[in-house]
């Protein structure tokens, strides 16, 4: 079994097989393309920091795990989406599509998701930090246009 | 680091927050609105995002976003009904949100009577494989729905039928069960038939049986939304609440029992609460043909609402009870014999 190292952004180096860095499409493509089977392959990241490219190992890890249930994997996943703040999510999220880790793409936008869903706008913008750039006057046309969700009693 | 660093502080505002999106780029915020979307618990959950800011407001509108959104995101009231909400459905009908198809293709055909435009957005969720408009469509054929009793076309519906029985769907299938017994649109096959309709009731005692645990287990206590007077498995002790009522049905029955709808004198709604279909011809639905009191759609909508209420409250009419006294004989589990004699006596003509 081949290994290589991954190097983050902030030069940290972690070693990981072949069959976990395949992974991602990108590392997969890489290996592909460069054909050695030298251990000395260094993969520079230069989009991704050492904190998040350890999770992102740790992710790759479980999910070549053939000892694994499916319903373990899936616990062990809402456990380690639970642990994470918002910011390092966002990170992941973006982490995993540079790299393409598909599955971690999508677990953690969905993760996203669950947090804003049913939330309301003064909710979502504390939680994302996002300051509303809206004049009243266009946020009050979009409470308008939708006033048939957003006012239930009225009409 | 470094690199981070500066992006950070690039995107830090005037009062020292981050903007958590701010790098994030517009078709991951795209997907992971979508993925909201799909999920949505109410119609509201996606004008919460774009009230947020003006990127959210963009995006939560795009096509992406609202070709994924599930059927709670269309569980729309009666009251609130208006041209925005036509405008909001029509918007993801055109995004090719199935969901959208479906239930504007009902609204359209039964609450605005435009049936050539509704059946064809139901069409469009029937090509894409929807379980529940292809059962719509296979009613509407059975029944000639919109035209006249001679519009019935009993093939197209056993055909519809089938291909919603592939999908899951429970109703189409007992349906299917009932054609094959019956010689019904199709060439009679009794014990093909038999089996269907065995096999369709084991499916449902495992859904229900499947979404009651699922509930139990997460604890939720969701007031049901059919008033249940009796219950699909009260014949074997246990006592669950009756399936639940998919958004378009919802609308359908509240649009007509709420005096928003108006339906034409003699004609009436499905007797099944769950279901809100009305007639579009007089006549046009079957009815018990043991007390001649309730009219259904299906012998779908039959065989639930038989098991839910009708059985505790159906009584013989005189004339049938003279008329069949082998009635007992055929009283094996109660299904059968309404099916038996709501078959047939399809149309009452006076």
């Amino acid at each position: 079994m081949r290994t290589f190292q991954l190097k983050s952004s902030d030069n940290k180096i972690f070693k990981v097989s072949e069959e976990i860095a395949i992974q991602s499409a990108v590392i997969k493509n890489f290996l592909e393309d460069f054909g050695s089977d030298s251990d000395e392959i260094v993969i520079p990241l230069p989009n991704v920091r050492g904190r998040i490219l350890e999770m992102m190992i740790e992710w790759m890890v479980k999910h070549v795990d053939e000892e694994l249930t499916k319903e373990e994997v899936e616990d062990w996943e809402n456990k380690f989406m639970n642990d994470l703040n918002m910011e390092v999510t966002t990170e992941l999220v973006m982490a995993a599509n540079y790299l393409e880790v598909i599955g971690l793409l999508h677990r953690t936008c969905q993760s996203i998701a669950d947090h804003i869903s049913g939330k309301s706008p003064e909710e979502i913008r504390r939680i994302l930090n996002i300051t509303s750039d809206f004049t009243p006057e266009e946020e009050a046309e979009i409470r308008r246009q939708n006033g048939w969700v957003l006012n239930p009693s009225t009409n | 680091m470094v690199c981070n660093k500066r992006r950070r502080t690039s995107t830090t505002t005037a009062a020292g927050i981050h903007d958590l999106f701010d790098d994030l780029p517009d078709d991951l915020l795209v997907l992971l609105l979508g993925k909201l979307s799909a999920n949505a618990s109410s119609p509201s959950d996606l004008v919460n995002v774009m009230l947020t800011c003006k990127r959210f407001n963009r995006l939560a509108l795009h096509p992406m976003v609202l070709s994924k959104a599930g059927p709670k995101a269309f569980e729309i009231r009666i009251k609130n009904w208006c041209e925005s909400t036509h405008r909001f459905l029509k918007l993801c009908v055109s995004a090719g949100n199935v969901e959208a198809c479906y239930t504007l293709g009902m609204v359209e055909f039964y609450c605005m009577k435009n049936r050539g435009n509704g059946a064809s957005l139901m069409a469009k969720a029937a090509i894409k494989s929807h379980p529940l408009a292809l059962y719509s469509l296979a009613i509407v054929q059975f029944n000639g729905s919109g035209g006249s009793k001679s519009d019935k076309n009993l093939r197209a519906g056993v055909a519809l039928c089938g291909r919603a029985a592939c999908l899951g769907h429970i109703d189409a299938l007992r349906e299917l069960g009932h054609c094959l017994q019956d010689g019904y649109g199709v060439a009679q096959n009794a014990s093909e038939g038999r089996r269907l309709l065995i096999e369709a009731n084991a499916r449902e005692l495992a859904s229900i049986t499947n979404s009651s645990l699922r509930r139990l287990n997460c604890s939720v206590d969701r007031p049901s939304t059919t008033d249940s007077s009796g219950s699909l498995l009260s014949d074997f002790g246990y006592n669950i609440p009756a399936p639940e009522v998919h958004p378009a049905n919802q609308f359908l029955r509240d649009w007509f029992t709420s005096g928003r709808g108006f339906i034409a004198e003699g004609l009436r709604l499905c007797s099944n609460s769950g279901c809100g279909r009305p007639e579009t011809r007089l006549h046009e639905f079957r009815r018990c043909s043991v007390c001649g009191n309730v009219n259904y759609c299906s012998r779908g909508c039959q065989a639930l609402d038989w098991k839910l209420q009708h059985k505790t409250e159906c009584a013989p009419f005189d004339r049938w009870l003279i008329e069949d006294d082998d009635l007992e004989d055929d009283d094996d589990d109660g299904v059968n014999r309404i099916e038996q004699f709501g078959d047939g006596v399809n149309v009452e003509t006076e």
